[in-house]
C-alpha cells in the first residue's frame, strides 16, 4: 500500500519567535526549523502500514523554500522512500489553500492508498490543509485519527473528539489527518542518515503547477499583522492576614489595575 | 557548497605540542583551523537532532544515578540509531565516522550524561579500538558487525588491582598450548566499565610461555568473549559517580582462548594498550567540552533568573567573572579538542601528546566550570535535586582514569624533551627507554619544521590578535631556552626531575591551547571579518592573557624554585604518616 505523506518544514516549538520588520511575518533569522510533530505521526503509520503489508512505498511530499529539503531528507532518513519538493521560489506566506492545491497537484501525479497529514502544522495552527486538499481531490477526509485498522480496500478510523472518541469506517484512498497518541515516531538512524542521501528528491515548482494564490494578489487569505503575546507581568502577592481586606485589594486592583471587572 | 579536503599532513611531521615545548610555532600544522566538510556536517548534524530527540524522550540522568544502571531499553535504543558503531568502518557494519565527527558526537553525549559516555566511550574509544587497530581482517568480519550493531557490548580489561598506572606490571597470565593452539588464561582485572553486560573484552596477560627481554615485551592482547566460558564478572562497585555505568572486578578462570583471538603478536600487547589509550583521549576531552556547555547553560539560567538585594546575581562582577572563565575556557578547550581531530583526520601519525593534553586540560576545565557553576547556584548547587553535584561526581573520575593527568604530564614533557634532547646524544637515548613505554611512535624519524621566519615570529595569525600570536611565539621560544637547559644541566636525570614535567607540561598545554585559540579565531576574522569575530577575539584575547601569567609563572618556577624544600616538606610528611606540626595537641 502506497502512502504519501505532506510535511510541513516549521519553527522549533522552542524557538523564541520575533516579529519580522514588516509585521506581517516572523523574523526567520534565528529560528531552527523541524518537521511538524503531528506530520512525524502520519509518517510514521505510513511506515507501519508499509512495513505490516511488506510492500508499498511511503513517500514525502513538502511545499516550501530550499530548507524543506533538510525536512524531507529527515524524513527519508526515518524511512520514507522518495520525496517530492514544491519550491515556492519567490513566493513567501502561501496561504492554505494555495498549499492545498500544490499537494492536490502532486497526488494527482501519484498512485496512493493514503494521504497523511498533521492535524495541524504547528505554528498557524489552522488545520486547514488536510481537509482543503481531501476537497480538492474529491476523497474521503478523516481528521484526529488517534488509531488505524487497515483493511481491504477500506480503513476504520478512531478519531478524537471532544470527551469521546469516535469510530469511523471510510474507503480508501483516503485523506487521514494525525493526532498525538496514534504512534510513537521513531528516531532516524545513523544508517538511514547515510541511506537518505542517495534517495531521489524530486523537484516542481511552484509557478508550474496550477495554484493561482502563488500570486499574493489571488490569495484567499493573507497574514495582516502579528504581534507578539503582552510579556507576563510579575506576581503580585496579597497577604491574606485579613481574608475581608484582601479580597477587598483584590477586588481594587482588579477594577483599577488589571481593568477586567 | 563542497570545501576542498584539507591537506594531508605529512606523518613524519612532529606533533604541535613537541614542537611548541621546544621553542617553535608549528603554523603549518595549526593554521588554517580545520573546516568541517560538508557531507559530513549535514551527517553528523542530522544525527545529533535524532540523538537530542531520543535522549529528550528516553535518557533520565538522575535516574540512572539512582537507579545504579541505564535500562535496556535505553541502551537498545541507542543501538537501532547507530551509537554503538561510530567509529567502525563501513565495510564492517558501522558507520566510519573521522575523529571530528566522532568527537562533535562523543561532546553531544557528554553533554547529556556522563554515564551515557561511559558506556558509549567505553564500547568504541577502548573496548573495540583495538580490533579496528590490530585485528585481522578474519577477525575484524567476526566481530566488528556484531559490535557496530551493539548486539554485543565491548570492554578493555588492562587494569589489576596491582597494575594501575604501572600497566606493565600486570599478572593475569597467558599459558599457550601449541598442541591445541589455545592460550588458558587466568587472573584477575578490576574497574572494568561496562564489564557488567560486555561480551567481547580486549584482555591483556602475560604470556608466561614467551621468551622475552623484559616484561612489557611479554604481555599479549587477546579477544575474550564471553561465549568462551571461565568469563567471569563481579558484582558492581559502589562509586563516587557514573552510577549508571557498570564498573565490575573480572574474574578469568581457564578461560580457553584460542589462537585465532590472539590480537596482534604475541608479546605486542603493552604497544596495543598504550596505543588504544593513545588514541581514544581526544574525544574524552570532546566530552568535557559538552559537559562544560551544560554547565554554563544551567549557569546562565540561574544567574539570569536569581534575584538578590534586588539585583540579578549575573550583574555582579563577582558572578561575571566566573562566567568569563567558563566560556573561555570551554573555548580553548574546544579550540584544542578539534584541531587535535582535525589533525589526525588529516592524517598526523602521532598525536599522543595533543590528545594527553586534550584530556588533561579537558578534565580539569570542566571540572572547574563545574564547581563554578556550583557556586553560582549557592546552596542549591549542593543539593541532589539539582543536576550540580551529579555533575560534579561524575566528572572526578576523569582525572585519574585513561591515564592520571600526573602520569601524562609526564608523557607530555618527556615527549617534547626529547625533541631538544635528541641534538644531545646521551640525553637522546635515556630518554628513548621510558618513552617507549608511552608508545610514542618514536620509530618514525622526528623532522623539525623547517623554519621560514626568525624564531619568536608567527606570521599567520590575523593583525587583530598580533601581540597575542607575538607573546605566544616568544614564550615558546623561552619555553625551548628553558628545556635546554634543564637537559644540559640534569642530563639523564631529568628523567626523575618530575616538578619540571609538571611545569613543562603545564607549559606546552597553555602553548596548544593558545595556538589553538589563534588559529580558531584567525579563522573566524579571514571568514565573517574583524568586527562579526569580536567576541571571538575577545575569548582569544582573555584566554591568552591567562595563559601568559601562567606560562611566566612556571617558566621563573623552571628558573629559581624551593623544589627541595617541597621534597622536604613531603619527607616530614611521609616520616610522621601525617602532618608534624603541633599546635593545640
Amino acid at each position: 500500500m502506497n502512502s504519501l505523506v505532506a510535511i510541513a518544514y516549521v519553527p522549533d516549538t522552542e524557538s523564541k519567535i520575533k516579529v519580522g520588520p514588516d509585521g506581517s511575518s516572523i523574523d526567520e533569522s534565528d529560528v531552527k526549523w523541524i518537521v511538524s510533530p503531528y506530520d512525524e505521526y502520519g509518517l510514521e503509520e505510513a511506515l507501519k502500514i508499509r512495513e505490516s503489508k511488506g510492500a508499498g512505498t511511503v513517500t514525502v511530499v513538502s511545499v516550501g523554500p530550499e530548507r524543506v529539503k533538510t525536512g524531507l531528507r529527515e524524513c527519508l532518513a526515518r524511512g520514507a522512500d522518495d520525496a517530492v519538493w514544491v519550491d515556492t521560489g519567490e513566493t513567501k506566506n502561501l496561504d492554505a489553500l494555495g498549499v492545498s492545491k500544490a499537494l492536490a497537484a502532486v497526488a494527482k501525479a501519484a498512485t496512493f492508498d493514503f494521504f497523511w497529514f498533521g492535524q495541524k502544522g504547528v505554528g498557524p495552527d489552522e488545520s486547514l490543509v488536510g481537509p482543503m486538499t481531501a476537497e480538492l481531490l474529491g476523497l474521503p477526509h478523516v481528521a484526529n485519527v488517534v488509531h488505524l485498522d487497515v483493511g481491504e480496500g477500506k480503513v476504520t478510523a478512531s478519531r478524537e473528539i471532544e470527551g469521546a472518541h469516535e469510530i469511523v469506517e471510510c474507503s480508501l484512498p483516503a485523506i487521514l489527518t494525525a493526532q498525538k497518541g496514534l504512534n510513537e515516531p521513531r528516531y532516524a538512524s545513523l544508517k538511514g542518515i547515510m541511506g537518505a542521501k542517495k534517495k531521489p528528491i524530486a523537484e516542481k515548482k511552484l509557478a508550474d503547477l496550477d495554484v493561482p494564490e502563488a500570486d499574493p494578489a489571488a490569495a484567499k487569505a493573507r497574514w495582516r499583522k502579528l504581534s507578539l503575546p503582552a510579556p507576563r507581568q510579575a506576581v503580585k502577592l496579597i497577604p491574606a492576614d485579613d481574608p475581608a481586606a484582601a479580597a477587598k485589594e483584590l477586588v481594587r486592583l482588579l477594577r483599577e489595575e488589571a481593568k477586567v471587572i | 557548497m563542497s570545501q576542498p579536503a584539507p591537506a594531508p599532513v605529512d606523518p613524519l611531521l612532529t606533533s604541535p605540542v613537541k614542537t611548541l615545548l621546544s621553542g617553535d610555532v608549528p603554523e603549518d600544522l595549526v593554521f588554517p583551523y580545520p573546516a568541517i566538510p560538508a557531507d559530513e556536517k549535514e551527517t553528523v548534524s542530522a544525527f545529533l537532532g535524532s540523538f537530542r530527540d531520543f535522549a529528550k524522550d528516553h535518557v533520565d540522568p538522575a535516574r540512572f544515578d539512582r537507579e545504579h544502571g541505564i535500562d535496556a531499553k535505553v541502551v537498545r535504543g541507542l543501538a537501532d540509531l547507530g551509537a554503538f558503531g561510530m567509529i567502525i568502518p563501513e565495510a564492517y557494519g558501522g558507520y566510519g565516522f573521522s575523529s571530528s565527527a566522532y568527537c562533535r558526537v562523543t561532546e553531544e553525549i557528554g553533554r547529556t550524561d556522563a554515564s551515557l559516555g561511559i558506556l558509549i566511550g567505553g564500547h568504541q574509544s577502548i573496548g573495540l579500538k583495538g580490533l579496528i587497530l590490530f585485528g585481522t581482517e578474519e577477525q575484524k568480519k567476526r566481530w566488528l558487525p556484531k559490535l557496530a550493531a551493539g548486539e554485543m557490548i565491548a570492554a578493555f580489561a588492562l587494569t589489576e588491582p596491582e597494575a594501575g598506572s604501572d600497566a606493565a606490571s600486570i599478572r593475569t597470565t597467558a599459558e599457550y598450548d601449541a598442541a591445541t593452539d589455545t592460550f588458558v588464561l587466568n587472573g584477575s582485572k578490576h574497574w572494568i566499565s561496562n564489564g557488567g553486560f560486555a561480551e567481547f573484552f580486549t584482555v591483556f596477560a602475560k604470556d608466561v610461555k614467551l621468551d622475552a627481554k623484559d616484561e612489557h615485551r611479554r604481555i599479549t592482547a587477546f579477544v575474550v568473549t564471553k561465549d568462551l566460558g571461565g568469563v567471569e564478572p563481579g558484582p558492581e562497585e559502589k562509586k563516587l559517580g557514573l552510577k549508571g555505568s557498570s564498573t565490575v572486578p573480572l574474574e578469568l578462570k581457564n578461560v580457553r582462548v584460542p589462537g585465532s583471538h590472539l590480537l596482534g603478536e604475541r608479546g605486542q600487547g603493552f604497544r596495543i594498550a598504550v596505543e588504544i589509550l593513545n588514541t581514544g583521549r581526544t574525544s574524552l576531552g570532546a566530552g568535557c567540552v559538552g559537559g562544560s556547555k551544560r554547565m554554563i547553560e544551567l549557569a546562565a539560567r540561574q544567574a539570569t533568573s536569581r534575584r538578590q538585594f534586588q539585583t540579578r546575581i549575573a550583574d555582579f562582577e563577582i558572578i561575571r567573572a566566573k562566567f568569563a572563565r567558563m566560556v573561555v575556557n570551554t573555548y580553548a578547550l574546544e579550540s584544542m579538542v578539534y584541531l587535535t581531530a582535525g589533525l589526525v583526520d588529516r592524517g598526523l601519525a602521532d598525536y599522543s601528546v595533543e590528545g594527553a593534553c586534550c584530556k588533561i586540560f579537558g578534565t580539569e576545565s570542566v571540572w572547574q566550570t563545574i564547581n563554578d557553576a556550583l557556586q553560582i547556584a549557592g546552596g542549591n548547587g549542593f543539593m541532589e535535586e539539582y543536576p550540580y553535584e551529579r555533575a560534579l561526581r561524575d566528572s572526578r573520575i576523569n582525572m585519574i582514569f585513561e591515564g592520571t593527568n600526573e602520569i601524562l604530564r609526564v608523557l607530555v614533557a618527556l615527549s617534547g624533551m626529547k625533541e631538544i634532547g635528541e641534538g644531545l646524544q646521551e640525553v637522546g637515548r635515556a630518554l628513548k627507554a621510558p618513552l617507549s613505554s608511552f608508545g610514542i611512535l618514536s620509530d618514525y624519524a622526528v623532522r623539525r619544521v623547517l623554519r621560514t621566519l626568525p624564531a619568536g615570529r608567527i606570521s599567520r595569525v590575523a593583525p587583530a590578535l598580533a601581540p597575542e600570536g607575538e607573546a605566544v611565539a616568544r614564550y615558546a621560544m623561552a619555553c625551548g631556552r628553558a628545556v635546554e637547559t634543564i637537559l644540559r644541566k640534569y642530563g639523564k636525570g631529568v628523567l626523575t626531575k618530575e616538578y619540571h614535567h609538571e611545569r613543562l607540561a603545564n607549559v606546552g598545554i597553555d602553548l596548544y591551547a593558545s595556538v589553538a585559540v589563534l588559529s580558531r579565531a584567525t579563522s573566524s576574522i579571514e571568514a565573517k571579518g574583524e568586527e562579526k569575530s569580536a567576541e571571538e577575539i575577545r575569548l582569544a584575547r582573555i584566554f591568552i592573557r591567562g595563559a601568559r601569567h601562567r606560562v611566566v609563572g612556571q617558566l621563573k618556577d623552571i628558573d629559581r624554585n624551593l623544589d627541595p624544600d617541597v621534597t622536604a616538606v613531603s619527607e616530614t610528611a611521609y616520616g610522621a604518616l601525617g602532618y608534624a606540626f603541633p599546635y593545640w595537641e
